[in-house]
C-alpha cells in the first residue's frame, strides 16, 4: 500500500509538473516581458521633434538613461530636431500612404494632429492597459490608437518681469483693456479659440475676437517663449498650455502662466506608434515608459508637462487646485476633435482671419 | 558633330522636362477639388484666392516689399561691384570677402537681429532714440513692408554685387577710352557709356532679385508674420502649415501658379533685353582688358567708406547680434545683467551628432550641386544664346521658372513625385539624392541667368573661328568658351555652393533623419522656438564654413582676369 501510494504520488507529481511548467512559464512571460524581449531585438529608436517636444540634450540623455534603466535595455535613442508637430504629423501620414517607413518611430502631438493619421488608418490599436497596468483607463483613447501623455491647461503666458501679479488678466474680458494695446500676442492659428466657442458660445467668441484683435501687436507660435522673455511681447493669449511657462522657467526665462477663470479648456498631448514605425516595439515600450512615475518625473524636469490622471504629478496637483477654485474644467479629447473636425476647421479659418486683421 | 550637339541638347532637355513635370503638379492640385462626393476639377481655389480682400492687401505688401528689396540690393550691390571691378582700389580681395561673408548667416537669424535692433519697443536703436527724443515718430518700425524690404535687400546686395561684378569685369575699355579721348568727363562717361553697357547685367540682377522678393519667406516670416504684415509667402505658409486641420494645398498651389505667371512676365522682359544682347557684346577676340579707374586718396577713402558702411550695416550688425544671442538663454539687450548671464549652455545643448551628419550632407550637396548645375546651365545657356534652335527662349523660360516659384511649392511637388510616383522605380525618398536633384533643378535658374549674361558678352567670332578651323563643338567649348567663362564659372560655382549651404525651404519638406542638412538642423531649432540654440548652431556653421570662405577669397581673386590683385 505504501509503495502503491508512493507510486501514485510520484505519477501525480510528474503529471502536475508536466502540466504546470508551461503555464508557469507563460505567466512569467507577461505582455510587458514579451514587449521588452521584442524591443531588445531593435537596437535604436528614432524620435523627431523640437526642443519643446523632447527637451534639450540633457533631457534627452535623461530620457534615454531612464528608459534603459527601467527595462534593462542598452538602446540608443536618436533624437532628431524635426519639423513642427503638424508638419511631422502630415509627413508621417504621407509616408504611410506611400508605403515608406515613418521618419519618426513614435509621434507626440496634440489632439488635433492625429486627424489625418487616423483618417489614413496609419495608427494601430494596442492593448496599453494589458501591457502597462499602471496606465489609467481614461488615458487610452480611440480603441488604443492614442495614449494621453500630458495635460495642457489653456490660458495665458506672460513675462514675469514686465507684468506684476496684480496687473494680470483674470478673465477673458480683461484682455480687452486698452492698456494691452500693442503689447500682447496671439497665435497665427488662433489656438484654442475654436474650443472656446463651444464653452462660451460662437457669437460671444466672435465678438470677443473682433475687439481683442485691436489690442494684438503680433502673432507668435506656441513654444516661442523667448519672444516673451525678451520683452518683444508681454503676454500671449491664448497659449497652448501652461506647461510652456514651466519649461521656460527651467531654461532661466522669466515666464509665468495662468488659467483664466472663464476659459476652462483642457487639451492633451498624445503619443502613438504608427503602423509603419521602423522600431515599433521599442517605440511602444517608450510610450508606456513616458507614463511611469520615472518617465513623468523626467518629462516634468525637461519640458514641464505631465499627465493629471497620474496621481502625484504636478499636473494632477494643478487640476485639484483649479477645481478647488471652482473652475469646472472641460476636456477636449482627440475623439471630440476628430468627431467635430469639419466644424472646428471652419471656426479656425474664420478666427484666424479676424486675428490677421490689423 | 551632330552627336555632340545632341549631347548638349540632351543635357539641357532632361532637367527642363523635369522642371515642367514638377511645375505641372501645382497646376493640377490647384484645379483639383476634393469633396465628400469625390474628386472633380474646377477653379474654386483661384476664386477663393482672388475673391478675398486679404489677398490684395497681401499683394500690395509683397509688391512694396519686393521693390524696396531690389532698390536696396542694387543701391549697395552696383557701386560695390564697380568699385571692386573697375577701380584700382587696393586690397580688393578683402572687399570681396566683406561683401559676401554675410551670405553664411541664415536669413532668419539676420532678421531676428534686425528685430532686436529696430523693434518699436525693445529695439536697441529705438531704445537709444527714445532716450534722446521722446516723440513717437522718432522710432523706426522695422515691421512694415518697407522695413522688411530693406532688411531683405541688405541680404540680397551680395547677389546684386556678384551678378553685376561679372558684367563690369567684361566691360569693353575701348568705348570708355574713346569717351575719354573725346574729352568726356568721368561722371558723364560713367552715366553715358559705362552704365548703358552694363545695363543688361543690372536689369538681369534686378529681375532676379525681384523674383526672389516675391517668393522670399524668411524675413517676412520672422519680422512680418509676428506683426501681422503678410506677404504672399507668409500667407502661403499659413495655408500650408496650419497648426490644426488639413493644409490648403489647393490655395498654395493656386498661389504657385500665379507666381509662375508673374515669372513668365518677368522672363519675357528679360528676354527682350537678351535678344538685343549683341549690342552689349563687349568681350571680343580683338581686345579684352577691362580698364581700371585710378582712385585718388580721397576716392580710396570714399570707396572703403561705402564698402565698410555696407559691411557694418548688412553683415556685421546681424553677425554680432547672432553671436551675442548665442551666448544667452534668451535675447536681451546689452546690460550688466545680460553680461552676467552669458554662458556656453546653448553650445553644450546642441544635438552634436545630428549637427555633424548635417554638415557632411551639406558638404556633399555643395560640391555636387554646384558642379552639376554649371554643367546643365552651360548646356542650356549655349543653346539659348549661341544656337538658332527653335524654342530656345522657351527653354530659357523653363529654366528660369524654378527661381520664381516658391521653393515650398517646388519641394511639395518633388516630395509627391518621390513618394508616390517614383517609389517603385527610383526609391530616392529620404536620400540625399532627392535633395540633390531638386537643388539642381532649382539652382539651374541661377546658373543660366549668370551664364546667359556672361555668354552674351563674349562675341561668337572666337567660336566661329574655331569652327572654321574644324574644331569640334565640345573641344571648342573646352578650349575657347570655358577659359573665357572661367571667372563667371568660378563665381557661379562658389555662389551656388553658398546658396546650397543656406537653402532650407526646399529641404524642410524633403529632409528625413537620413538626409538632414546643416541649415535644417538650425531651422529645426528655430522652428521650435529655440532661437538662442539656433544662433549657437548657426555660429558653429559659420566656423565650419571658414575654410570655404577662405577658398572663395583665395580662388576668386586669382582666377578673375584683371581683378582682385589684393
Amino acid at each position: 500500500m505504501g509503495r502503491t501510494a508512493a507510486l501514485v504520488f510520484l505519477v501525480w507529481s510528474v503529471m502536475l509538473w508536466c502540466w504546470e511548467t508551461p503555464h508557469a512559464a507563460e505567466s512569467a512571460q507577461s505582455p510587458l516581458s514579451k514587449l521588452v524581449q521584442a524591443a531588445k531585438t531593435e537596437k535604436e529608436l528614432t524620435l523627431l521633434g523640437g526642443g519643446g517636444t523632447w527637451g534639450d540634450a540633457d533631457a534627452q540623455k535623461a530620457l534615454e538613461n531612464g528608459f534603459n534603466r527601467k527595462y534593462g535595455l542598452a538602446v540608443r535613442i536618436k533624437f532628431v530636431p524635426g519639423p513642427a508637430m503638424p508638419d511631422l504629423a502630415r509627413r508621417i501620414a504621407d509616408e504611410f500612404k506611400a508605403g515608406q517607413k515613418s521618419a519618426s518611430d513614435l509621434f507626440l502631438g496634440s489632439e488635433s494632429h492625429f486627424v489625418e493619421m487616423t483618417r489614413s488608418d496609419a495608427l494601430p490599436r494596442f492593448p496599453w492597459r494589458e501591457t502597462f497596468p499602471h496606465i489609467p483607463a481614461a488615458m487610452v483613447e480611440m480603441d488604443g490608437r492614442l495614449l494621453r501623455e500630458a495635460t495642457r491647461y489653456i490660458g495665458i503666458s506672460y513675462n514675469e518681469q514686465l507684468l506684476a501679479e496684480k496687473d494680470l488678466p483674470r478673465r477673458l474680458d480683461d484682455l480687452l483693456n486698452p492698456k494691452w494695446k500693442g503689447k500682447i500676442a496671439s497665435t497665427p492659428y488662433a489656438a484654442s479659440f475654436d474650443r472656446l466657442a463651444s464653452v462660451i458660445g460662437l457669437e460671444k467668441t466672435r465678438d470677443f475676437l473682433k475687439r481683442f484683435t485691436q489690442n494684438v501687436a503680433g502673432l507668435i507660435r506656441c513654444g516661442e517663449e523667448e519672444r516673451l522673455a525678451s520683452g518683444e511681447f508681454v503676454l500671449l493669449a491664448l497659449n497652448c498650455g501652461n506647461y510652456e511657462a514651466e519649461r521656460g522657467r527651467r531654461q532661466g526665462m522669466p515666464i509665468g502662466a495662468r488659467v483664466l477663470s472663464d476659459v476652462p479648456i483642457v487639451g492633451y498631448w498624445y503619443v502613438s506608434v504608427p503602423k509603419h514605425s521602423a522600431h515599433p516595439n521599442l517605440a511602444t515600450l517608450f510610450g508606456g515608459f513616458l507614463l511611469t512615475q520615472e518617465g513623468q518625473k523626467i518629462r516634468y524636469e525637461s519640458v514641464g508637462a505631465t499627465a493629471h490622471l497620474i496621481e502625484g504629478t504636478p499636473a494632477n496637483k494643478q487640476y485639484k487646485e483649479l477645481q478647488a477654485q471652482g473652475i469646472q474644467l472641460k476636456d477636449f479629447t482627440s475623439e471630440y476633435v476628430i468627431k467635430n473636425g469639419k466644424t472646428l476647421g471652419q471656426l479656425r479659418d474664420e478666427f484666424q482671419k479676424i486675428l490677421q486683421q490689423r | 558633330m551632330p552627336n555632340q550637339r545632341s549631347l548638349v541638347i540632351g543635357i539641357s532637355l532632361v532637367p527642363a522636362a523635369a522642371i515642367v513635370g514638377l511645375l505641372l503638379i501645382p497646376l493640377w492640385i490647384s484645379v483639383r477639388v476634393e469633396s465628400d462626393a469625390g474628386v472633380s476639377f474646377g477653379l474654386r481655389a483661384y476664386y477663393a484666392l482672388f475673391s478675398d480682400p486679404f489677398s490684395y492687401r497681401t499683394l500690395f505688401n509683397t509688391t512694396v516689399f519686393s521693390a524696396v528689396a531690389v532698390l536696396t540690393a542694387l543701391f549697395f550691390g552696383v557701386p560695390s561691384a564697380w568699385i571692386v571691378e573697375r577701380t584700382n582700389l587696393p586690397h580688393k580681395g578683402l572687399s570681396f570677402t566683406l561683401m559676401t561673408v554675410g551670405l553664411l548667416i541664415p536669413g532668419f537669424l539676420s532678421a531676428m537681429g534686425w528685430v532686436f535692433l529696430l523693434h518699436p519697443r525693445i529695439g536697441l536703436v529705438n531704445v537709444a532714440l527714445s532716450s534722446v527724443l521722446s516723440a513717437e515718430w522718432a522710432r523706426i518700425n522695422i515691421a512694415s513692408p518697407v522695413g522688411m524690404g530693406f532688411v531683405q535687400g541688405l541680404g540680397l546686395a551680395p547677389l546684386a554685387f556678384i551678378m553685376v561684378a561679372a558684367t563690369f569685369r567684361s566691360t569693353n575699355p575701348e568705348l570708355e577710352e574713346a569717351a575719354a579721348a573725346h574729352g568726356i568727363g568721368f561722371i558723364r562717361s560713367l552715366i553715358r557709356v559705362t552704365l548703358p553697357l552694363i545695363f543688361p547685367g543690372i536689369l538681369a540682377a534686378g529681375i532676379y532679385i525681384l523674383t526672389i522678393g516675391l517668393a522670399a519667406f524668411e524675413v517676412p516670416a520672422v519680422i512680418g508674420l509676428s506683426n501681422r504684415v503678410f506677404t504672399f509667402s507668409t500667407y502661403l505658409y499659413t495655408q500650408v502649415h496650419p497648426q490644426e486641420g488639413a493644409p490648403r494645398y489647393d490655395l498654395a498651389a493656386a498661389f504657385g501658379v500665379f507666381t509662375m505667371a508673374v515669372a513668365g512676365l518677368l522672363s519675357w522682359a528679360y528676354f527682350r533685353v537678351l535678344r538685343q544682347g549683341h549690342r552689349y557684346a563687349v568681350v571680343t577676340g580683338r581686345s579684352y582688358r577691362p580698364r581700371q579707374v585710378g582712385l585718388t586718396r580721397g576716392g580710396v577713402w570714399l570707396a572703403w567708406g561705402f564698402l565698410g558702411f555696407y559691411f557694418v550695416l548688412g553683415q556685421l550688425l546681424p553677425l554680432l547680434t547672432l553671436l551675442w544671442s548665442s551666448f544667452l538663454r534668451y535675447f536681451q539687450l546689452p546690460s550688466a545683467a545680460a553680461f552676467a548671464n552669458l554662458s556656453l549652455v546653448n553650445y553644450r545643448g546642441l544635438p552634436w551628432p545630428h549637427l555633424l551628419d548635417g554638415l557632411w550632407n551639406t558638404a556633399v550637396l555643395m560640391i555636387s550641386v554646384s558642379t552639376l548645375v554649371l554643367l546643365v546651365s552651360l548646356a542650356i545657356s549655349w543653346i539659348v544664346v549661341r544656337s538658332k534652335a527653335r524654342g530656345r527662349f522657351l527653354l530659357d523660360a523653363v529654366a528660369f521658372l524654378p527661381h520664381a516659384v516658391p521653393g515650398i511649392i517646388f519641394a511639395l511637388s518633388a516630395a509627391y513625385v518621390a513618394l508616390f510616383l517614383l517609389r517603385d522605380f527610383v526609391p530616392i525618398y529620404g536620400t540625399v539624392f532627392l535633395i540633390m536633384a531638386v537643388y539642381i533643378l532649382e539652382r539651374t535658374s541661377f546658373g543660366t541667368r549668370m551664364l546667359n549674361n556672361a555668354l552674351a558678352q563674349i562675341h561668337p567670332e572666337l567660336e566661329e573661328a574655331g569652327q572654321v578651323m574644324g574644331i569640334s563643338l565640345l573641344r571648342r567649348m573646352a578650349t575657347i568658351l570655358i577659359p573665357l567663362l572661367l571667372p563667371a564659372l568660378v563665381n557661379g560655382w562658389l555662389w551656388i555652393a553658398l546658396l546650397t549651404y543656406r537653402e532650407l525651404t526646399i529641404a524642410s519638406l524633403l529632409v528625413t533623419p537620413a538626409n538632414v542638412t546643416l541649415p535644417m538642423v538650425i531651422w529645426g531649432l528655430w522652428q521650435t522656438g529655440s532661437f538662442a540654440r539656433a544662433a549657437a548652431a548657426a555660429t558653429m556653421g559659420l566656423i565650419f564654413m571658414t575654410p570655404f570662405i577662405f577658398c572663395y577669397w583665395f580662388f576668386g581673386r586669382r582666377l578673375a582676369p584683371g581683378g582682385w590683385q589684393a
